[in-house]
Protein backbone atom coordinates (compact mmCIF):
# COMPACT_ATOMS: atom_id res chain seq x y z
CA UNK A 1 0.00 0.00 0.00
CA UNK A 2 3.26 2.39 -0.21
CA UNK A 3 2.25 2.58 -3.61
CA UNK A 4 -1.37 3.98 -2.47
CA UNK A 5 0.04 6.11 -0.25
CA UNK A 6 2.30 8.07 -3.01
CA UNK A 7 -0.43 7.98 -5.66
CA UNK A 8 -2.73 9.61 -2.44
CA UNK A 9 -0.41 12.85 -1.81
CA UNK A 10 0.13 13.12 -5.81
CA UNK A 11 -3.36 13.57 -5.95
CA UNK A 12 -3.97 15.53 -3.12
CA UNK A 13 -0.97 17.71 -4.52
CA UNK A 14 -2.29 17.90 -8.08
CA UNK A 15 -5.67 18.83 -7.03
CA UNK A 16 -4.71 21.97 -4.97
CA UNK A 17 -2.18 23.41 -7.83
CA UNK A 18 -5.57 23.08 -9.41
CA UNK A 19 -8.03 26.27 -10.01
CA UNK A 20 -10.61 23.93 -9.99
CA UNK A 21 -10.49 23.30 -6.54
CA UNK A 22 -10.32 26.54 -5.11
CA UNK A 23 -13.34 27.47 -7.34
CA UNK A 24 -15.37 24.56 -6.04
CA UNK A 25 -14.75 24.22 -2.79
CA UNK A 26 -14.70 28.01 -2.22
CA UNK A 27 -18.01 28.25 -3.71
CA UNK A 28 -19.10 25.70 -1.19
CA UNK A 29 -17.99 27.48 1.47
CA UNK A 30 -19.77 30.55 0.47
CA UNK A 31 -22.55 29.36 0.01
CA UNK A 32 -23.32 27.14 3.05
CA UNK A 33 -22.07 29.96 4.98
CA UNK A 34 -24.82 32.64 3.89
CA UNK A 35 -27.40 30.34 4.39
CA UNK A 36 -25.52 29.62 7.56
CA UNK A 37 -25.80 33.28 8.51
CA UNK A 38 -29.63 33.71 6.92
CA UNK A 39 -30.67 31.01 8.97
CA UNK A 40 -29.24 32.54 12.21
CA UNK A 41 -31.29 36.33 11.22
CA UNK A 42 -34.19 34.40 10.20
CA UNK A 43 -33.39 32.47 13.79
CA UNK A 44 -33.47 35.87 15.29
CA UNK A 45 -36.34 37.36 13.95
CA UNK A 46 -38.52 34.25 15.14
CA UNK A 47 -36.92 34.51 18.93
CA UNK A 48 -37.85 38.11 19.14
CA UNK A 49 -41.85 37.60 18.06
CA UNK A 50 -42.10 34.23 20.23
CA UNK A 51 -41.03 34.42 23.55
CA UNK A 52 -40.96 31.09 25.00
CA UNK A 53 -39.79 29.21 21.90
CA UNK A 54 -38.34 26.52 23.87
CA UNK A 55 -41.74 25.48 24.63
CA UNK A 56 -42.73 25.73 20.48
CA UNK A 57 -39.91 23.10 20.03
CA UNK A 58 -37.75 25.75 18.52
CA UNK A 59 -33.98 25.55 18.94
CA UNK A 60 -30.61 26.66 17.03
CA UNK A 61 -30.45 23.19 15.98
CA UNK A 62 -33.65 22.39 14.72
CA UNK A 63 -34.11 26.23 12.94
CA UNK A 64 -30.32 26.87 11.97
CA UNK A 65 -28.32 23.80 11.67
CA UNK A 66 -30.85 21.48 10.39
CA UNK A 67 -31.24 23.32 7.33
CA UNK A 68 -27.70 24.27 6.38
CA UNK A 69 -26.62 20.76 6.55
CA UNK A 70 -29.93 20.02 4.36
CA UNK A 71 -28.61 22.33 1.89
CA UNK A 72 -24.81 21.30 2.22
CA UNK A 73 -26.45 17.97 1.27
CA UNK A 74 -27.85 19.43 -1.99
CA UNK A 75 -24.73 21.38 -2.59
CA UNK A 76 -22.40 18.45 -2.43
CA UNK A 77 -24.64 16.78 -5.44
CA UNK A 78 -23.32 19.84 -7.14
CA UNK A 79 -19.62 20.02 -6.09
CA UNK A 80 -18.74 16.22 -6.00
CA UNK A 81 -18.56 15.98 -9.77
CA UNK A 82 -17.01 19.08 -10.24
CA UNK A 83 -14.06 17.04 -7.61
CA UNK A 84 -14.47 13.95 -8.91
CA UNK A 85 -14.65 14.56 -12.63
CA UNK A 86 -10.71 14.43 -12.95
CA UNK A 87 -9.26 11.44 -11.29
CA UNK A 88 -9.58 8.98 -13.78
CA UNK A 89 -10.65 10.93 -16.97
CA UNK A 90 -7.56 13.64 -16.47
CA UNK A 91 -5.16 10.21 -16.72
CA UNK A 92 -6.38 9.02 -20.05
CA UNK A 93 -7.27 12.66 -21.14
CA UNK A 94 -3.15 13.23 -20.33
CA UNK A 95 -2.10 9.65 -21.70
CA UNK A 96 -0.65 8.93 -18.21
CA UNK A 97 -3.16 5.95 -17.73
CA UNK A 98 -0.24 4.31 -19.49
CA UNK A 99 2.63 5.53 -17.04
CA UNK A 100 0.75 4.31 -13.83
CA UNK A 101 -0.74 0.94 -15.84
CA UNK A 102 3.17 -0.28 -16.98
CA UNK A 103 4.32 0.27 -13.31
CA UNK A 104 4.00 -2.65 -10.67
CA UNK A 105 0.97 -0.96 -9.24
CA UNK A 106 -2.37 -3.00 -9.00
CA UNK A 107 -5.58 -1.52 -9.97
CA UNK A 108 -6.77 -1.71 -6.62
CA UNK A 109 -3.66 0.70 -5.00
CA UNK A 110 -4.55 2.97 -7.92
CA UNK A 111 -8.24 3.17 -6.54
CA UNK A 112 -7.22 3.32 -2.89
CA UNK A 113 -4.64 6.37 -3.89
CA UNK A 114 -7.35 8.28 -5.81
CA UNK A 115 -10.56 7.71 -3.63
CA UNK A 116 -8.49 8.24 -0.34
CA UNK A 117 -7.22 11.57 -1.98
CA UNK A 118 -11.20 12.32 -2.64
CA UNK A 119 -12.03 11.99 0.99
CA UNK A 120 -9.55 14.07 2.26
CA UNK A 121 -10.44 16.73 0.04
CA UNK A 122 -14.39 15.61 0.93
CA UNK A 123 -12.98 15.83 4.93
CA UNK A 124 -11.21 19.31 4.41
CA UNK A 125 -14.19 20.89 2.57
CA UNK A 126 -16.84 19.95 5.11
CA UNK A 127 -14.50 21.38 7.88
CA UNK A 128 -15.03 24.29 6.56
CA UNK A 129 -18.62 24.12 5.60
CA UNK A 130 -19.10 23.19 9.47
CA UNK A 131 -16.93 25.88 11.25
CA UNK A 132 -19.39 28.34 11.79
CA UNK A 133 -21.44 24.70 13.17
CA UNK A 134 -18.97 24.53 15.23
CA UNK A 135 -18.55 28.41 16.64
CA UNK A 136 -21.77 28.24 17.03
CA UNK A 137 -22.30 25.42 19.45
CA UNK A 138 -19.39 26.44 21.45
CA UNK A 139 -20.85 30.12 22.06
CA UNK A 140 -24.43 29.17 22.17
CA UNK A 141 -26.76 26.54 23.86
CA UNK A 142 -27.02 25.05 20.37
CA UNK A 143 -26.13 21.32 21.01
CA UNK A 144 -22.59 19.04 19.79
CA UNK A 145 -24.32 15.63 19.01
CA UNK A 146 -26.50 16.60 15.97
CA UNK A 147 -24.08 18.73 14.61
CA UNK A 148 -21.18 15.40 15.14
CA UNK A 149 -24.12 13.18 13.38
CA UNK A 150 -24.43 15.67 10.60
CA UNK A 151 -20.83 15.87 9.94
CA UNK A 152 -20.34 11.96 9.72
CA UNK A 153 -23.63 11.87 7.64
CA UNK A 154 -23.00 14.62 5.04
CA UNK A 155 -19.04 12.61 5.31
CA UNK A 156 -20.72 9.46 4.41
CA UNK A 157 -23.20 10.52 1.21
CA UNK A 158 -20.21 12.32 -0.24
CA UNK A 159 -18.22 9.36 0.27
CA UNK A 160 -20.91 7.70 -1.33
CA UNK A 161 -20.98 10.75 -4.11
CA UNK A 162 -17.36 9.99 -4.54
CA UNK A 163 -17.83 6.74 -5.31
CA UNK A 164 -20.09 7.05 -8.08
CA UNK A 165 -17.49 9.85 -9.38
CA UNK A 166 -15.00 8.11 -9.20
CA UNK A 167 -16.67 5.22 -11.04
CA UNK A 168 -17.74 7.31 -13.90
CA UNK A 169 -14.52 9.45 -14.47
CA UNK A 170 -13.05 6.05 -15.13
CA UNK A 171 -15.46 5.73 -18.26
CA UNK A 172 -14.43 8.90 -20.24
CA UNK A 173 -11.89 10.96 -20.85
CA UNK A 174 -13.56 13.77 -21.23
CA UNK A 175 -14.02 15.67 -17.36
CA UNK A 176 -17.06 17.92 -18.54
CA UNK A 177 -18.88 14.60 -19.55
CA UNK A 178 -17.66 12.83 -16.22
CA UNK A 179 -18.98 15.45 -14.28
CA UNK A 180 -22.64 15.60 -16.10
CA UNK A 181 -23.22 12.11 -16.03
CA UNK A 182 -22.11 11.68 -12.29
CA UNK A 183 -24.34 14.26 -11.61
CA UNK A 184 -27.41 12.72 -13.19
CA UNK A 185 -26.48 9.27 -11.83
CA UNK A 186 -26.62 11.34 -8.43
CA UNK A 187 -29.52 12.78 -8.90
CA UNK A 188 -31.25 9.57 -10.21
CA UNK A 189 -30.19 7.83 -6.90
CA UNK A 190 -31.23 11.20 -4.73
CA UNK A 191 -34.69 10.67 -6.27
CA UNK A 192 -35.28 7.03 -6.18
CA UNK A 193 -37.60 6.36 -3.58
CA UNK A 194 -40.03 8.42 -5.52
CA UNK A 195 -40.69 5.33 -7.65
CA UNK A 196 -40.84 2.83 -4.64
CA UNK A 197 -42.54 2.25 -2.70
CA UNK A 198 -42.85 0.90 1.38
CA UNK A 199 -45.76 -1.13 1.46
CA UNK A 200 -45.71 -2.23 -2.03
CA UNK A 201 -44.12 -5.23 -4.12
CA UNK A 202 -40.63 -6.02 -3.24
CA UNK A 203 -39.15 -4.24 -6.04
CA UNK A 204 -40.62 -0.92 -4.74
CA UNK A 205 -40.17 -1.68 -1.11
CA UNK A 206 -36.15 -2.01 -2.42
CA UNK A 207 -36.36 1.30 -4.69
CA UNK A 208 -37.76 2.91 -1.48
CA UNK A 209 -34.38 2.35 0.21
CA UNK A 210 -32.30 3.26 -2.00
CA UNK A 211 -32.39 6.72 -1.85
CA UNK A 212 -29.24 8.46 -0.59
CA UNK A 213 -31.11 11.90 0.61
CA UNK A 214 -33.93 9.48 2.94
CA UNK A 215 -30.85 8.16 4.92
CA UNK A 216 -29.75 11.21 5.75
CA UNK A 217 -32.40 12.41 7.60
CA UNK A 218 -31.46 10.59 10.73
CA UNK A 219 -28.11 11.78 11.07
CA UNK A 220 -29.39 15.36 10.63
CA UNK A 221 -31.54 14.49 13.35
CA UNK A 222 -28.63 13.72 15.44
CA UNK A 223 -29.16 9.75 15.07
CA UNK A 224 -26.97 7.09 13.80
CA UNK A 225 -28.53 3.73 12.42
CA UNK A 226 -26.88 0.84 11.75
CA UNK A 227 -29.28 0.51 8.79
CA UNK A 228 -27.78 4.31 7.55
CA UNK A 229 -24.10 3.70 7.97
CA UNK A 230 -24.53 0.09 6.04
CA UNK A 231 -26.34 1.69 3.35
CA UNK A 232 -23.51 4.09 3.02
CA UNK A 233 -20.85 1.70 2.95
CA UNK A 234 -21.86 -1.08 0.64
CA UNK A 235 -23.23 1.91 -1.94
CA UNK A 236 -19.71 2.96 -1.90
CA UNK A 237 -18.07 -0.26 -2.08
CA UNK A 238 -20.28 -1.28 -4.67
CA UNK A 239 -19.03 1.43 -6.97
CA UNK A 240 -15.18 1.32 -6.35
CA UNK A 241 -15.55 -2.44 -7.30
CA UNK A 242 -17.08 -0.99 -10.35
CA UNK A 243 -14.28 1.32 -10.52
CA UNK A 244 -12.06 -1.72 -10.26
CA UNK A 245 -14.00 -3.84 -12.66
CA UNK A 246 -13.83 -0.72 -15.03
CA UNK A 247 -9.88 -0.24 -15.00
CA UNK A 248 -9.16 -4.19 -14.98
CA UNK A 249 -11.01 -4.72 -17.66
CA UNK A 250 -9.30 -1.88 -20.00
CA UNK A 251 -6.41 -4.09 -20.52
CA UNK A 252 -8.85 -6.91 -22.47
CA UNK A 253 -10.35 -3.86 -24.38
CA UNK A 254 -7.98 -1.61 -25.39
CA UNK B 1 12.58 -20.12 -23.53
CA UNK B 2 15.90 -19.06 -23.12
CA UNK B 3 17.58 -17.35 -20.73
CA UNK B 4 19.53 -14.92 -23.18
CA UNK B 5 16.23 -13.46 -24.51
CA UNK B 6 15.06 -10.57 -23.06
CA UNK B 7 11.56 -10.21 -24.69
CA UNK B 8 10.22 -13.24 -26.57
CA UNK B 9 6.97 -13.25 -28.19
CA UNK B 10 5.10 -16.00 -30.01
CA UNK B 11 1.79 -16.23 -31.85
CA UNK B 12 0.46 -12.89 -30.42
CA UNK B 13 -2.48 -11.76 -31.36
CA UNK B 14 -4.69 -8.91 -30.40
CA UNK B 15 -7.75 -7.80 -32.38
CA UNK B 16 -10.27 -4.58 -32.03
CA UNK B 17 -13.77 -5.24 -32.17
CA UNK B 18 -13.29 -8.16 -34.31
CA UNK B 19 -10.78 -6.60 -36.44
CA UNK B 20 -7.37 -7.37 -36.60
CA UNK B 21 -4.63 -5.13 -34.54
CA UNK B 22 -1.75 -7.82 -34.93
CA UNK B 23 -2.21 -11.54 -36.01
CA UNK B 24 -0.04 -14.41 -34.81
CA UNK B 25 3.50 -13.10 -34.95
CA UNK B 26 6.28 -14.11 -33.37
CA UNK B 27 9.79 -12.50 -32.64
CA UNK B 28 12.33 -12.56 -29.69
CA UNK B 29 14.67 -9.36 -28.71
CA UNK B 30 17.94 -10.95 -27.08
CA UNK B 31 19.69 -8.94 -24.27
CA UNK B 32 21.48 -6.54 -25.11
CA UNK B 33 20.29 -6.00 -28.64
CA UNK B 34 18.84 -2.76 -29.78
CA UNK B 35 15.86 -3.66 -32.03
CA UNK B 36 14.46 -1.53 -34.64
CA UNK B 37 10.56 -2.18 -34.70
CA UNK B 38 9.66 -0.76 -38.34
CA UNK B 39 6.15 -0.26 -39.56
CA UNK B 40 4.25 1.94 -41.65
CA UNK B 41 1.89 3.65 -39.46
CA UNK B 42 -1.17 1.08 -38.42
CA UNK B 43 0.84 -2.02 -39.05
CA UNK B 44 0.49 -2.84 -34.99
CA UNK B 45 3.80 -1.15 -33.84
CA UNK B 46 1.65 -0.03 -30.55
CA UNK B 47 -0.92 -2.65 -30.58
CA UNK B 48 2.86 -4.90 -29.74
CA UNK B 49 4.38 -2.82 -27.39
CA UNK B 50 0.99 -2.38 -25.70
CA UNK B 51 0.75 -6.50 -25.27
CA UNK B 52 4.63 -6.71 -24.41
CA UNK B 53 4.53 -3.60 -21.84
CA UNK B 54 1.15 -5.44 -20.08
CA UNK B 55 -0.98 -2.60 -20.94
CA UNK B 56 -3.02 -4.59 -23.50
CA UNK B 57 -3.72 -8.62 -22.73
CA UNK B 58 -3.21 -10.21 -25.82
CA UNK B 59 -6.19 -12.30 -27.25
CA UNK B 60 -3.89 -15.22 -28.25
CA UNK B 61 -0.28 -16.08 -27.80
CA UNK B 62 2.23 -15.92 -25.10
CA UNK B 63 4.84 -12.78 -24.34
CA UNK B 64 8.02 -13.63 -22.09
CA UNK B 65 9.68 -10.85 -20.83
CA UNK B 66 13.35 -11.84 -19.14
CA UNK B 67 11.40 -15.23 -18.79
CA UNK B 68 8.26 -13.83 -16.94
CA UNK B 69 5.18 -14.04 -18.42
CA UNK B 70 2.97 -10.95 -19.12
CA UNK B 71 -0.36 -12.36 -17.93
CA UNK B 72 0.94 -14.64 -15.37
CA UNK B 73 3.24 -12.46 -13.37
CA UNK B 74 2.48 -8.86 -14.78
CA UNK B 75 4.11 -7.38 -11.81
CA UNK B 76 7.64 -9.30 -12.23
CA UNK B 77 7.56 -8.18 -16.03
CA UNK B 78 6.31 -4.49 -14.76
CA UNK B 79 9.66 -4.00 -12.62
CA UNK B 80 12.11 -5.00 -15.62
CA UNK B 81 10.55 -2.90 -18.34
CA UNK B 82 10.78 0.82 -18.87
CA UNK B 83 8.08 2.24 -21.12
CA UNK B 84 8.06 5.09 -23.17
CA UNK B 85 5.03 4.93 -25.10
CA UNK B 86 4.18 7.82 -28.20
CA UNK B 87 2.59 10.67 -26.24
CA UNK B 88 4.98 10.77 -23.49
CA UNK B 89 3.21 10.24 -19.76
CA UNK B 90 3.37 13.63 -18.48
CA UNK B 91 1.88 15.63 -15.32
CA UNK B 92 1.84 18.86 -16.35
CA UNK B 93 1.44 20.50 -12.69
CA UNK B 94 4.28 18.83 -11.47
CA UNK B 95 7.98 19.50 -11.46
CA UNK B 96 10.32 17.52 -13.49
CA UNK B 97 11.59 16.33 -10.00
CA UNK B 98 8.61 15.46 -8.39
CA UNK B 99 7.23 13.37 -11.13
CA UNK B 100 10.86 11.23 -12.00
CA UNK B 101 9.99 10.87 -7.35
CA UNK B 102 6.51 9.87 -8.34
CA UNK B 103 7.67 7.12 -11.28
CA UNK B 104 10.33 6.06 -9.00
CA UNK B 105 7.92 5.77 -6.05
CA UNK B 106 5.88 3.75 -8.04
CA UNK B 107 8.16 1.56 -9.53
CA UNK B 108 9.46 -0.26 -6.19
CA UNK B 109 12.61 1.69 -5.83
CA UNK B 110 13.51 1.38 -2.06
CA UNK B 111 12.70 4.86 -0.19
CA UNK B 112 16.50 5.14 0.45
CA UNK B 113 17.24 5.29 -2.65
CA UNK B 114 14.76 7.36 -4.94
CA UNK B 115 16.93 10.62 -4.51
CA UNK B 116 19.97 8.77 -5.66
CA UNK B 117 17.83 7.14 -8.70
CA UNK B 118 15.71 10.20 -9.70
CA UNK B 119 19.35 12.20 -9.75
CA UNK B 120 20.93 9.40 -12.12
CA UNK B 121 17.64 9.48 -14.40
CA UNK B 122 18.08 13.64 -14.54
CA UNK B 123 21.67 13.17 -15.04
CA UNK B 124 21.85 10.30 -17.96
CA UNK B 125 18.92 12.33 -20.09
CA UNK B 126 20.75 16.14 -19.45
CA UNK B 127 17.62 17.42 -17.30
CA UNK B 128 19.22 18.23 -14.13
CA UNK B 129 18.74 22.05 -14.73
CA UNK B 130 15.32 22.02 -15.38
CA UNK B 131 14.88 19.66 -12.45
CA UNK B 132 12.39 22.40 -10.55
CA UNK B 133 10.55 23.23 -13.49
CA UNK B 134 7.06 22.83 -14.26
CA UNK B 135 6.52 20.00 -16.92
CA UNK B 136 3.91 22.27 -18.37
CA UNK B 137 6.45 25.13 -19.16
CA UNK B 138 8.97 22.54 -20.85
CA UNK B 139 9.47 22.18 -24.57
CA UNK B 140 8.77 19.31 -26.61
CA UNK B 141 12.58 17.89 -26.77
CA UNK B 142 12.82 18.16 -22.82
CA UNK B 143 8.55 16.82 -22.51
CA UNK B 144 10.41 13.62 -24.15
CA UNK B 145 13.55 13.61 -22.11
CA UNK B 146 11.58 13.64 -18.83
CA UNK B 147 9.23 10.98 -20.51
CA UNK B 148 12.72 8.70 -21.05
CA UNK B 149 14.02 9.45 -17.62
CA UNK B 150 10.92 7.79 -15.79
CA UNK B 151 11.30 4.88 -18.45
CA UNK B 152 14.92 4.49 -17.19
CA UNK B 153 13.99 5.83 -13.04
CA UNK B 154 13.77 2.65 -11.89
CA UNK B 155 16.61 1.44 -13.54
CA UNK B 156 15.02 -1.79 -15.99
CA UNK B 157 17.31 -4.20 -17.84
CA UNK B 158 15.05 -3.52 -21.09
CA UNK B 159 13.77 -0.23 -22.47
CA UNK B 160 11.02 0.00 -25.02
CA UNK B 161 10.55 3.51 -26.60
CA UNK B 162 7.32 3.95 -28.95
CA UNK B 163 8.04 6.56 -31.85
CA UNK B 164 10.76 8.52 -29.41
CA UNK B 165 11.70 11.12 -31.53
CA UNK B 166 8.42 12.00 -33.45
CA UNK B 167 7.13 15.96 -33.26
CA UNK B 168 10.56 16.71 -32.01
CA UNK B 169 12.74 18.99 -34.37
CA UNK B 170 15.43 18.06 -36.26
CA UNK B 171 18.25 18.76 -32.75
CA UNK B 172 16.23 17.79 -30.57
CA UNK B 173 15.89 14.20 -33.14
CA UNK B 174 19.64 14.53 -32.71
CA UNK B 175 19.65 14.48 -29.12
CA UNK B 176 17.31 12.20 -27.91
CA UNK B 177 19.38 9.43 -30.61
CA UNK B 178 22.39 10.17 -28.88
CA UNK B 179 20.69 9.42 -25.82
CA UNK B 180 19.31 6.35 -26.85
CA UNK B 181 22.68 5.71 -28.11
CA UNK B 182 24.23 6.26 -24.65
CA UNK B 183 21.52 4.02 -22.98
CA UNK B 184 21.56 0.94 -25.34
CA UNK B 185 25.28 0.22 -23.90
CA UNK B 186 23.51 -0.68 -20.15
CA UNK B 187 20.01 -2.33 -21.80
CA UNK B 188 18.52 -4.11 -24.22
CA UNK B 189 16.33 -1.88 -25.99
CA UNK B 190 13.21 -2.26 -28.25
CA UNK B 191 12.47 0.80 -30.25
CA UNK B 192 9.33 1.61 -32.70
CA UNK B 193 9.65 4.02 -35.62
CA UNK B 194 8.56 4.56 -38.41
CA UNK B 195 11.39 6.61 -39.60
CA UNK B 196 14.16 4.85 -40.89
CA UNK B 197 17.21 6.40 -40.59
CA UNK B 198 16.92 6.24 -37.57
CA UNK B 199 17.17 2.04 -37.50
CA UNK B 200 20.24 2.51 -39.36
CA UNK B 201 21.80 4.95 -36.68
CA UNK B 202 20.91 3.43 -33.49
CA UNK B 203 19.82 -0.51 -34.17
CA UNK B 204 21.52 -3.46 -34.60
CA UNK B 205 18.78 -5.95 -35.80
CA UNK B 206 15.35 -4.66 -37.19
CA UNK B 207 12.34 -6.28 -36.86
CA UNK B 208 9.65 -5.14 -39.84
CA UNK B 209 5.98 -5.25 -39.47
CA UNK B 210 3.43 -4.50 -42.04
CA UNK B 211 -0.16 -5.09 -41.68
CA UNK B 212 -0.77 -7.02 -38.23
CA UNK B 213 2.87 -9.30 -39.77
CA UNK B 214 6.06 -9.38 -39.05
CA UNK B 215 7.45 -9.07 -42.61
CA UNK B 216 11.29 -9.83 -42.03
CA UNK B 217 13.35 -10.25 -39.10
CA UNK B 218 17.22 -9.91 -39.54
CA UNK B 219 20.48 -7.84 -39.08
CA UNK B 220 20.78 -4.49 -40.94
CA UNK B 221 23.46 -6.07 -42.79
CA UNK B 222 21.68 -9.05 -43.46
CA UNK B 223 18.26 -7.30 -44.58
CA UNK B 224 20.44 -4.91 -47.01
CA UNK B 225 21.89 -8.19 -48.60
CA UNK B 226 18.45 -9.78 -49.44
CA UNK B 227 16.71 -7.18 -50.71
CA UNK B 228 19.35 -5.40 -53.15
CA UNK B 229 22.90 -7.60 -54.09
CA UNK B 230 23.60 -5.02 -57.03
CA UNK B 231 25.00 -1.93 -56.25
CA UNK B 232 23.69 1.40 -57.64
CA UNK B 233 26.10 4.42 -58.09
CA UNK B 234 25.29 8.12 -58.43
CA UNK B 235 26.96 10.12 -60.90
CA UNK B 236 27.08 13.33 -61.87
CA UNK B 237 28.72 15.09 -64.86
CA UNK B 238 29.67 18.83 -65.80
CA UNK B 239 26.35 20.67 -67.26
CA UNK B 240 25.73 20.42 -70.36
CA UNK B 241 26.72 16.67 -70.78
CA UNK B 242 23.29 15.40 -69.42
CA UNK B 243 22.52 13.83 -73.20
CA UNK B 244 25.81 12.49 -73.87
CA UNK B 245 26.66 11.06 -70.61
CA UNK B 246 23.51 9.28 -70.81
CA UNK B 247 24.10 7.81 -74.15
CA UNK B 248 27.30 6.48 -73.08
CA UNK B 249 26.30 4.66 -69.63
CA UNK B 250 23.41 3.32 -71.21
CA UNK B 251 25.58 2.03 -73.83
CA UNK B 252 27.84 0.18 -71.33
CA UNK B 253 27.77 -3.24 -71.10
CA UNK B 254 28.04 -3.74 -67.08
CA UNK B 255 25.70 -1.43 -66.75
CA UNK B 256 21.70 -2.83 -66.11
CA UNK B 257 20.22 0.25 -65.83
CA UNK B 258 20.92 4.25 -65.95
CA UNK B 259 17.98 6.41 -65.08
CA UNK B 260 18.32 10.76 -64.72
CA UNK B 261 18.15 11.78 -61.04
CA UNK B 262 18.15 15.36 -60.34
CA UNK B 263 21.70 16.43 -61.85
CA UNK B 264 22.86 13.26 -62.52
CA UNK B 265 21.73 9.85 -62.98
CA UNK B 266 21.77 6.61 -61.02
CA UNK B 267 23.26 3.64 -62.61
CA UNK B 268 22.80 -0.20 -61.37
CA UNK B 269 25.83 -2.24 -61.97
CA UNK B 270 24.99 -5.67 -63.36
CA UNK B 271 27.16 -7.46 -61.20
CA UNK B 272 29.60 -6.17 -58.99
CA UNK B 273 31.86 -2.95 -57.69
CA UNK B 274 34.74 -3.43 -59.64
CA UNK B 275 32.66 -2.36 -62.85
CA UNK B 276 32.70 0.89 -61.89
CA UNK B 277 36.21 1.56 -63.33
CA UNK B 278 34.49 1.22 -66.95
CA UNK B 279 32.38 3.99 -66.00
CA UNK B 280 35.29 6.43 -65.22
CA UNK B 281 37.22 5.11 -68.01
CA UNK B 282 34.84 5.57 -70.58
CA UNK B 283 34.25 8.75 -69.62
CA UNK B 284 37.61 9.94 -69.56
CA UNK B 285 37.86 8.59 -73.30
CA UNK B 286 35.29 10.48 -74.62
CA UNK B 287 36.30 13.65 -72.92
CA UNK B 288 33.01 13.63 -70.72
CA UNK B 289 33.93 15.18 -67.08
CA UNK B 290 32.87 13.55 -64.13
CA UNK B 291 32.22 15.89 -61.17
CA UNK B 292 30.63 12.98 -58.41
CA UNK B 293 30.50 9.63 -58.26
CA UNK B 294 29.60 8.17 -55.12
CA UNK B 295 28.10 4.99 -54.16
CA UNK B 296 24.82 4.51 -53.20
CA UNK B 297 24.01 1.61 -50.16
CA UNK B 298 20.62 0.45 -50.53
CA UNK B 299 18.93 2.60 -48.19
CA UNK B 300 16.45 1.01 -45.57
CA UNK B 301 13.44 2.41 -47.88
CA UNK B 302 13.96 0.39 -50.43
CA UNK B 303 13.83 -2.39 -48.28
CA UNK B 304 10.82 -1.19 -46.43
CA UNK B 305 9.18 -0.55 -49.77
CA UNK B 306 10.01 -3.77 -50.79
CA UNK B 307 8.87 -5.42 -48.06
CA UNK B 308 5.96 -3.93 -47.16
CA UNK B 309 4.45 -3.95 -50.61
CA UNK B 310 5.14 -7.09 -51.74
CA UNK B 311 3.42 -10.20 -50.85
CA UNK B 312 5.74 -11.84 -48.89
CA UNK B 313 9.54 -11.08 -48.03
CA UNK B 314 10.42 -14.81 -49.47
CA UNK B 315 12.83 -14.46 -46.72
CA UNK B 316 14.41 -17.13 -44.63
CA UNK B 317 12.47 -18.39 -41.67
CA UNK B 318 13.77 -17.42 -38.70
Amino acid sequence: MRKAGAIFRKEVRSFFYSPIAYAVVGVLVAITGYIFYSALVRFNMIKINMFRMHDAGINLNNVVLDPVFYDTAVFLLITVPLITMRLLAEERRLKTFVFVFTSPVTPAEIIAGKYLSYLAVLFASLFFVFLPSFVLVATSDASLPPVLTGFLGLFLLGASFGAVGLFISSLTENQIVAAILTFGVLVIFWLIHLAGDPTGTPLQQVLANLSLIEHERDFIRGIVNTKDLVFYILFTAYFLVLSYLSIESRRWRG
Amino acid sequence: MTAEKAIVVQSLSKFYDGKPGVVDISFSVGKGDVVGFLGPNGAGKTTTLNCITGVLTPDSGVIQVDGHDTVESPMEVRKRIGYLPEIAPLYPDMTVEEYLTYAAQLRDVPKNRIRESVERAMEACGITDVRKRLIRNLSKGYGQRVGIAQAIVHDPPILILDEPTIGLDPIQIQEIRNLIRELSGSHTIFLSTHILPEVTMICNRVIIINDGKIAAEDTLEGLTRRVKRKPDYFVRFSPGEEAEAEKFLSSLSAVEDCRRDGSGFVVTMKNDESEVDEIVRGAVERNLHVRELSRQTASLEDIFVRLTTEETAGGEEE
